[in-house]
């Protein structure tokens, strides 16, 4: 090299290293060196519209996957029980029309989407990003801002609770409260107990997506996956997925839920015909991910003589204990759900409460010995105004039996014209339930009664409905004639748009049909049914009318619509099995909850899986 | 350059084609390798999103009559392709040709061709 070349080498380096030094400062010139305190976000901006590639993935991502096409996803026994029992005619029930697909897969679909930053407006901090998806009209929140995940008791909903941080130019994003949606559309459930951590990646105009979706329910290992967008400097385009409910299919009896009976799929061997494949390649699993999986699809095993048999249950590989959202700790927490209306865990049952000028109406007052805690709660959220009604949903004492303590804690406030001439007018609350509610905690004079006499209802009603008007609020207490028990009520504040469902509707377990209390599992059936029409939705099945169980966390109508399809199913199950004239030991090793057993079954305890198929089994039998 | 070049051209051809997709997969609802066609009276136009329905009273191939509900576009996508809210009225007799669903007792079709002999009004496309 001569001078000349080594010169304008030296020049063109000195020439870099200045334009480097140059572009390094203009961050100090205009950051936080001259202008004001201001600092820089840490990470890129994902802020634009942007547009997915639809052609990765094209056919499962625009046309539809096939049938019985769970290739490649680490989906567990249960979930495909589920997905072979589903029949895509459940799309068209109205509750189902406007279903939408779960933060983990929505950014599979179609539309274009949009970021942006919330800054607080004096330390230019960013709060969140928020990532509006126009399918189905979503609106994402990642708080940046350091806040806690909510209790596990709180509401899901299809996009769940985001936290996120910058991880270089990284937005990795943690997401819980996820709703129960689909891994594929062909009927692959993900469950309400799924996380998802997200990496959004940005490359100039480029955008690559990586989730990894964690269920223990359905999957066994984590999923993963990849998409890609690129930022649209266009304006216009389609903002905009509305979804109305509209009776699709005529004639259908009201509460049928289509469903395939195990092993009566038609179409379970169709799509691994259609391609040549074995058909256990297409039925799925952890094994059918993973790149070995091709040396079995070129030499695989020899095809049984049934193809059908390999989609049958087998034996229960581990114990199963559903997830309960309330803390085991021995407190009482306070959860606003909307309006006037709260609710309180940790009791026993759940409680809930309605706070308000004229007072407290209380639904339910759990366990005797949380009494003092939940009186405490109350006296927190009411400090000036008095408990006046308590509602009984049932009879169990992990409903009722606080009953005492809050009698005693609250008053009856009467008519002026008979104040002061009833001796105990104003001493304790009122307790309304159900005529049958009263006759199963007493009993005639000279027996012994099942409850102490102070926890008696003490304003019963015969007839299936009650109706009440208090804080500014119309108040229907609704009898189910043999559900849970034959005393169920629920009850509906019209104004706040909440329902109180006492054991009716869990998110614990399976329904308790306590048929020596007068349960029924079609009146079970027939009380979620007509919970169904009492709630209504705000957008796309979520939020709206909000669903306070008897156990576990608040929902609203879509976790509603999950738990009446499953038991529809269950029922359906069993009682072609009891045409089939099989024994109830036989159908119990038939395992006819083995797709639900993850997330609703106990296999010890109270109110067991076992108990759950017998108390179905009787009930359709009529044995009991 | 090209490289950003087709990324814009994919991002616009994207943001402007808006597919309007239903929730549900096709493959899975519908026999998409099988075609039927009814003759009935038309009941019910319901013009909406994200899919478009028609219900007919038609024979199924018994003989029997049925309600059949047949799945249509968007209202967007139909807009788009000269169908109107106005465009059928009750009563209006109809040819329908398409897909076939999957449970035969929800007496279901995907759309792909409509006719109304009276006038010779008609329709042809792909429900996306």
């Amino acid at each position: 090299m001569g001078n000349v070349c080594r010169a304008r080498a030296l020049g063109s380096l000195l020439y870099a290293a200045a334009l480097i030094a140059a572009f390094a400062l203009v961050p100090s010139l205009f950051g936080q060196g001259v202008i004001g305190q201001f600092v820089p976000d840490v990470g890129l901006d994902l802020s634009g519209n942007w547009s997915p590639l639809l052609h990765e993935d094209f056919l499962e991502r625009i046309p539809g996957p096939e049938l019985v096409n769970y290739s490649g996803l680490p989906i567990s026994e249960g979930a495909r029980l589920w997905a072979e029992s589903w029949d895509s005619s459940r799309l068209t029930l109205p509750e189902h029309q406007c279903q939408v697909h779960v933060a983990p897969y929505i950014y599979r679909g179609p539309l274009q989407m949009r970021f942006w930053n919330e800054k607080d407006p004096q330390s230019q901090k960013i709060i969140a990003i928020k990532n509006y998806i126009s399918t189905y009209e979503q609106t994402r929140t990642i708080w940046m801002d350091g806040r806690p995940h909510p209790p596990a008791y709180a509401a899901h909903t299809w996009m769940g609770f985001s936290t996120g941080k910058w991880e270089g130019n990284i937005l990795t994003v943690y997401t819980t409260h996820i709703k129960q949606g689909w891994v594929r559309r062909d009927g692959l459930p993900e469950s309400d107990q799924a996380t998802l951590v997200e990496h959004f990646i940005r490359h100039g105009n480029h955008l690559t997506h990586v989730s990894i979706v964690t269920d223990p329910v359905y999957l066994t290992q984590p999923l993963i996956k990849t998409q890609d967008f690129v930022l649209n400097i266009q304006a216009g385009g389609n903002w905009l997925y509305p979804c109305e409910e509209v009776e699709e299919v005529e004639g259908r009896p009201k509460g049928a839920v289509p469903n395939y009976l195990p092993g009566h799929n038609p179409f379970l061997t169709e799509y691994a015909n259609m391609y040549h494949l074995p058909l256990p390649s297409a039925l799925g699993g952890a094994d059918t991910m993973y790149p070995e999986y091709m040396k079995v699809i070129e030499n695989p095993a020899p095809e049984p003589a049934d193809p059908l048999a390999k989609a049958e249950v087998t034996p229960r590989a581990t114990p199963n204990e559903a997830p309960n959202p309330v803390p085991n700790d021995g407190e009482v927490h306070v959860l606003h759900v909307q309006g006037n209306v709260y609710m309180l865990v940790g009791a026993g049952g759940n409680i809930t409460l309605q706070v308000g000028d004229m007072g407290v109406l209380m639904v339910d007052t759990g366990l005797a010995n949380m009494a003092d805690k939940v009186i405490a709660a109350i006296e927190k959220l009411s400090p000036h105004k008095p408990l006046q009604y308590i509602i009984n949903t049932h009879v169990h004492p992990d409903h009722t039996g606080g009953n005492i303590k809050l009698h005693d804690f609250g008053v009856t406030i009467t008519g002026a014209n008979v104040t002061g001439d009833i001796a105990d007018a104003s001493k304790g609350a009122a307790i309304i339930a159900h005529q049958n509610v009263l006759d199963r905690m007493s009993a005639p004079t000279g027996e012994k009664s099942p409850f102490p006499a102070d926890a008696w209802p003490t304003d019963t009603f015969l007839g299936d409905r009650k109706v009440m008007f208090f804080n500014d609020e119309p108040i229907q207490i609704l009898h189910y004639k043999a559900a849970h028990t034959d005393g169920d009520s629920i009850v509906f504040f019209r104004h706040s748009d909440v329902i109180s469902t006492g054991d009716i509707f869990v998110t614990t377990g399976y329904p308790f049909i306590d048929l020596q209390r007068g349960g029924s599992i079609q009146g079970e059936i027939d009380a979620l049914n007509h919970l169904l029409d009492l709630a209504i939705p705000k957008h796309d099945e979520e939020g709206g009318t909000y669903i306070i169980p008897g156990h576990g966390r608040l929902c609203d109508r879509w976790e509603l619509i999950e738990y009446r399809d499953m038991v529809t199913i269950i029922r359906d199950r069993i009682q072609a099995m009891i045409k089939q004239g099989k024994t109830l030991d036989e159908i119990k090793a038939s395992r006819p909850t083995m797709d639900y057993d993850a997330r609703y079954g106990h296999d010890t305890g109270f109110g067991t899986t076992d108990q759950f198929v017998e108390a179905v089994y009787k009930s359709l039998s009529e044995k009991h | 350059m090209k490289h950003k070049l087709l990324l814009l051209l994919i991002a616009a051809g994207t943001a402007l084609s808006v597919p309007a997709i239903a929730h549900h997969s096709f493959a899975a609802t519908y026999f998409e390798d099988k075609t039927i066609t009814i003759q009935g009276k038309l009941v019910q136009f319901l013009y909406r999103n994200p899919h478009s329905f028609v219900h007919v009273e038609a024979p199924d191939d018994k003989g029997v009559m049925q309600t059949w509900a047949v799945e249509w576009g968007a209202g967007g996508q139909l807009s788009r392709e000269g169908v109107t809210r106005e465009s059928l009225k009750p009563g209006d007799v109809v040819v329908i040709t398409g897909n076939p669903g999957r449970n035969p007792d929800d007496h279901r079709i995907r759309m792909q061709s409509i006719t109304r002999p009276s006038d010779g009004w008609n329709w042809k496309g792909v429900v996306r």
